[in-house]
């Protein structure tokens, strides 16, 4: 696999890794150490110590896998981004020849972990008694944390419950500080989700003319899961482990892999948005929709102190593998069972406008701890009004519907878009007053568009979105 | 469902208000009535207050319903504008990357010179770089009519959309989009109507004039000043009428633009008025046997036309005119008078070149005011042989050599680049001459590659050494805009990793090259880029 110069900087962390990679390519850092094969390319790279880096790419799977012997926590380094610059603007420094060890061995043992990995998934999903045995180590450990949320639950039941009792028109900013204990209580007691529900909350005390609505809207999903919680054993398999993820418990992948449903398709990359989270923690949500199957997937996936991600996903593109569901009431969220490959596949399409929302209500209905729905449309047409100083945004669907007898289906619907000045400037200009297609994120009450195809290419839209400018 | 209903009680508190109105009918009103049913005996007596946890879970079910029962409003509560008829589109989209790169680097002449060549190739800005075009053009005016040239018919329909853009608005018209140029008149944004008004100037200037002059009292004084300048295509002796109605706007610009055209009019009468007020200052003695004497004598007092004339400037500081001593009110005149006279008069007058004019201004007592209203004149009634003249002979303490910098843009390009040639290989600390070279150049233009191969030589030399010159470095990459492409290829091959080149030059050096590298493969992708 050879890489552009452009998907190269793609794959960058931040515009400083790219400006130091850039830095970086000159030949005389590297010297005469560059090389390649089918499966690597390999260079090192002179940095101020007396040991140059060695920086290597596995270019076997269907998206490329760097490691560096600097110090660097960024993923990918400026090595490796340099090195890969320099092989797509300069391919004529490298050697073609055979790897030294310590790419070889590198790779080797990347293909023996996916091969022994695999192997381990099969003899689990083919071996009950060793399927049970792992199983009941975890079932121990997961019997105390759930012990520890029941506690953490019953204490936020009663927080919640004098709230109410008491009365939210007596809320001040003096009174949030209870609410950031309890938040920090319910770290405490393994139930993270709900910490942040409630700062949340209390960040939105006394914030705005609706603040009383969004506080007491959060505080009932937080009775709902509380109740979850102390009904969970009645819950069937699915739904419990969607309540469990609820909480910010953290799936187990291997559970995916040993118990989910497993689909084959050519999966359709719609969606990357990444999120900076609290903690220094960076959230990734990649939506994807099967161009066959019509089945929708989410990989979520979560970086540390300013690394990237280790696999890339080509957005607007479309990869072949093996997705395998998280057990779940409605599948939704997966992991990659399967190396991918980038393929050419007919284009993803959407059902009316009122099928997605019904398909919506159906999911909250299976799992009333949902929070996001990949939504789909076709034709639709965005465009913005101008409201009090700010651009609000909207979605506009105009006799998308065939169904009849929904008013979903009302010729001639908007939909709240969530999004920034900026992006709602640049969707806009995109589709100039006519229907393209549009995929979304939507959480209840906004979407907020992840991609839109129209007939001047595609329009990604990644990142944060400044909320003071937003809607 | 909304929680209004429950608010009264969630904000009194159900200590004091516990009971919930009845919710919703059939199986979602069965649900409500179920949850405010007394507690299952498994809740504790010392549990939490029930009424709270009644509207807990009530606020719960309606929150859930509230999702689900999601309904879009109608679409008319939306505006949709017209979508522009983009079957009309001559241009071909541009590539996306190279777009990018190219605004990403903030350079006015860079981004200028691209959107010149794209227009040229009949290429147009594609749909994801548009509005930060838009906000472009809205952030530098001069670069306004090269955005516009490339908008294409999405662009033109996306400026309609925000009030910000009003300078491209208008223009969504399709075209078929201009079916004349009456509509352009009308409807079109106020650079439009300047290059319609040019337009008809070169083909019509009466008409050109009177539609201007019948349309005075809806113009803004920017817009009157603006189209004004227009007649200055085919200007005639014919426009001096209307010209001089002009000298008499309530405003001060187009008051000023109108002067500036009447004195492009030898034969005018503000021109001839000046021409007298000059000839009553630049007298000679002898003539018949001996040869003459010229030699000046500045004006003791104005007259009543001298403020209409455009003559009256304030009390100017040392540092607006280059000067090194402050004036008295006679040598400011005399400044004036100069300066809003044609250059050609002089040589009219006197019979003397610009060479010997200039010499022998600088023998004269009032050396300062005539030098530098030549100066200003220049800029005026920019002419070649009279800049070269003033440039190479001028002398006094306020010509100094970045005062004569000014001239350069009146002489043709070769005469600057002699000029500036032989000052290239001694440049030693007076980087502001590169300054020069960057005025002296009109956007569009690029230097001479016989004089861009030793500038950039001379540039690297100065920017990338251990005695690098940080003035220098700041003004690379305008430098590299400047360049003839062909000689590019030092910066473009410049190893920035290299031990001489300190860590403060090398951000400026990479830009140097990102420019570089921009201008070198601009012509690949405008004419690779794909058809429509």
């Amino acid at each position: 696999m050879k890489l552009s110069a452009a998907s190269v900087i793609e794959r960058a962390t931040d515009d400083a890794s790219v400006k130091a990679a850039k830095g970086l390519t000159s030949p005389s850092k590297w010297g005469a150490s560059l090389g390649f094969t089918d499966r690597a390319t390999w260079g090192a790279c002179q940095g101020s110590g007396s040991k140059p880096y060695q920086t290597q790419v596995d270019l076997s799977g269907a998206s490329p896998s760097f490691k560096c012997s600097c110090p660097s926590r960024k993923f990918p380094c400026k090595h490796g981004l340099a090195l890969m610059l320099l092989r797509a603007d300069n391919e004529g420094l490298f050697k073609t020849h055979d790897e030294p060890s310590w790419v070889s061995e590198w790779i080797d043992s990347r293909k023996e972990k996916a091969q022994k990995k695999q192997e381990q998934v099969e003899l689990l999903a083919s071996d009950p008694v060793a399927a049970a045995t792992a199983a009941a180590g975890s079932t121990k450990r997961e019997q105390g944390r759930w012990r520890r949320i029941e506690t953490g639950a019953h204490d936020l039941e009663r927080f919640l419950c004098d709230q109410i009792d008491r009365g939210l028109a007596g809320l001040g900013r003096e009174q949030a500080d209870a609410w950031l204990k309890m938040a920090a209580r319910m770290v405490d007691a393994q139930a993270p989700a709900w910490g942040l529900a409630l700062q949340r909350a209390a960040a939105n005390i006394n914030q705005g003319p609706d603040w009383p609505t969004q506080v007491l809207q959060a505080m009932g999903q937080l009775q709902l899961n509380v109740d979850a919680v102390r009904h969970r054993d009645a819950l069937p398999d699915g739904l419990r482990h969607d309540l469990q993820a609820s909480l910010g418990w953290a799936l187990d992948k291997d559970l995916a892999l040993r118990q989910g449903e497993r689909v084959a398709d050519d999966w359709w990359v719609v969606g990357s948005v990444v999120e900076e989270r609290e903690n220094n923690l960076t959230e990734r949500r990649v939506w994807l929709v099967g161009a066959q199957t019509g089945r929708r997937a989410l990989i979520l996936d979560h970086s540390h102190g300013g690394r990237g991600f280790e696999v890339f996903w080509p957005l607007g593109r479309c990869v072949r593998t093996v997705l395998a569901y998280f057990p779940s009431a409605w599948p939704q969220r997966a992991v990659v069972a399967k190396e991918m490959t980038v393929v050419e596949a007919e284009p993803w399409t959407a059902r009316t406008p009122a099928l997605e929302w019904e398909a919506a209500a159906e999911q909250l209905a299976h799992n009333p701890f949902s929070v996001l729905s990949l939504m789909l449309f076709t034709n639709v047409t965005p465009t913005r009004e101008a409201a009090q100083g700010k651009d609000r945004w909207w979605l506009r669907a105009d006799g998308a519907d065939a169904s009849a007898g929904s008013e979903a289906s009302a010729p001639g619907s908007a939909i709240p878009l969530r999004i920034g000045k900026d992006q709602g400037w640049d969707l806009l200009a995109n589709a100039a007053g006519l229907p393209l297609k549009l995929a979304g994120e939507w959480n209840g009450t906004t979407l907020r568009p992840t991609t839109a195809l129209s007939a001047e290419g595609l329009l990604a839209f990644e990142g944060h979105i400044d909320e003071r400018s937003a809607r | 469902m909304s929680l209004d209903a429950f608010l009264p009680s969630a904000l009194l508190g159900t200590a004091r208000a516990p009971t919930l109105p009845a919710l919703g009918e059939g199986a979602v009103g069965a649900l409500f009535s179920k949850l405010q049913t007394p507690k299952e005996a498994s809740t504790p007596t010392e549990g939490p207050p029930a009424a709270a946890l009644t509207l807990l879970r009530c606020v719960a079910a309606a929150n859930l319903f509230a999702r689900a029962g999601f309904v879009p409003i109608g679409a008319e509560s939306t505006d949709l504008p017209p979508a522009p008829d983009l079957s009309g589109e001559r241009q071909r989209a541009a590539p996306i990357s190279p777009l990018e790169s190219v605004l990403a680097e903030q350079m006015p002449r860079l981004t200028a010179e691209v959107l010149d060549r794209m227009a040229q190739a009949r290429l147009r800005a594609p749909g994801p770089v548009l509005r930060s075009l838009l906000d472009l053009g809205s952030r530098q005016q001069a670069l306004r009519p090269s955005v516009i040239a490339v908008l294409g018919a999405r662009g033109r329909w996306l400026a309609e959309q925000h009030e910000a853009w009003a300078w491209a608005k208008g223009s969504a018209l399709n075209g078929k989009e201009r079916e004349s140029e009456q509509e352009q008149w009308d409807f079109g944004s106020l650079v439009q109507r300047t290059a319609m008004l040019t337009r008809e100037r070169a083909r019509d200037p009466q008409a050109a004039r009177d539609r201007l002059m019948s349309e005075l009292k809806e113009l803004t004084p920017e817009d009157r000043t603006a189209l004004i300048g227009a007649l200055r295509i085919g200007l005639s002796h014919e426009d001096e009428p209307a010209l001089v109605t002009l000298t008499g706007d309530r405003a001060r610009e187009p008051r000023e633009a109108a002067v500036a055209l009447l004195s492009l009019l030898p034969e005018s009468q503000l021109s001839k008025r000046m021409a007298a007020r000059m000839a009553a200052v630049v007298t000679h003695t002898g003539g018949l046997i001996r040869k003459k004497t010229w030699s000046i004598e500045p004006p003791s007092q104005t007259d009543e036309d001298w403020s209409r004339d455009g003559l009256s400037t304030p009390k100017a500081s040392p540092q607006k005119t280059g000067q090194v001593n402050a004036m008295g009110d006679r040598a400011r005149w005399l400044m004036d008078l100069v300066a809003h006279t044609q250059p050609a008069w002089w040589e009219q007058h006197t019979g003397m070149q610009p060479q010997a004019l200039v010499q022998w201004a600088n023998d004269s007592d009032w050396a300062e005011p005539v030098l530098m209203g030549w100066l200003s004149a220049l800029e005026t009634f920019p002419t070649a042989h009279w800049a070269k003249a003033l440039h190479d002979h001028g002398k006094g303490s306020a010509l100094t050599p970045v005062v004569k910098l000014r001239l350069l843009p009146s002489m043709t390009k070769a005469e600057r680049e002699a000029c500036w040639l032989p000052r290239l290989q001694n440049i030693g600390r007076h980087t502001d001459i590169f300054h020069g070279f960057i005025q002296g150049c009109p956007i569009g233009e690029s230097l001479s590659a016989e004089f861009s191969a030793p500038l950039v030589q001379v540039m690297l030399k100065h920017a990338a050494g251990p005695n690098g010159h940080y003035g220098l470095l700041h003004t690379l990459a305008d430098l590299v805009c400047i360049v003839d492409p062909k000689c590019l290829a030092p910066i473009l091959t410049l190893n920035l990793d290299a031990e001489d080149v300190t860590p403060s030059a090398r951000d400026f050096l990479a830009k140097a090259q990102s420019v570089a590298r921009i201008r070198s493969t601009l012509s690949d992708w405008i004419l690779t880029a794909d058809p429509a």
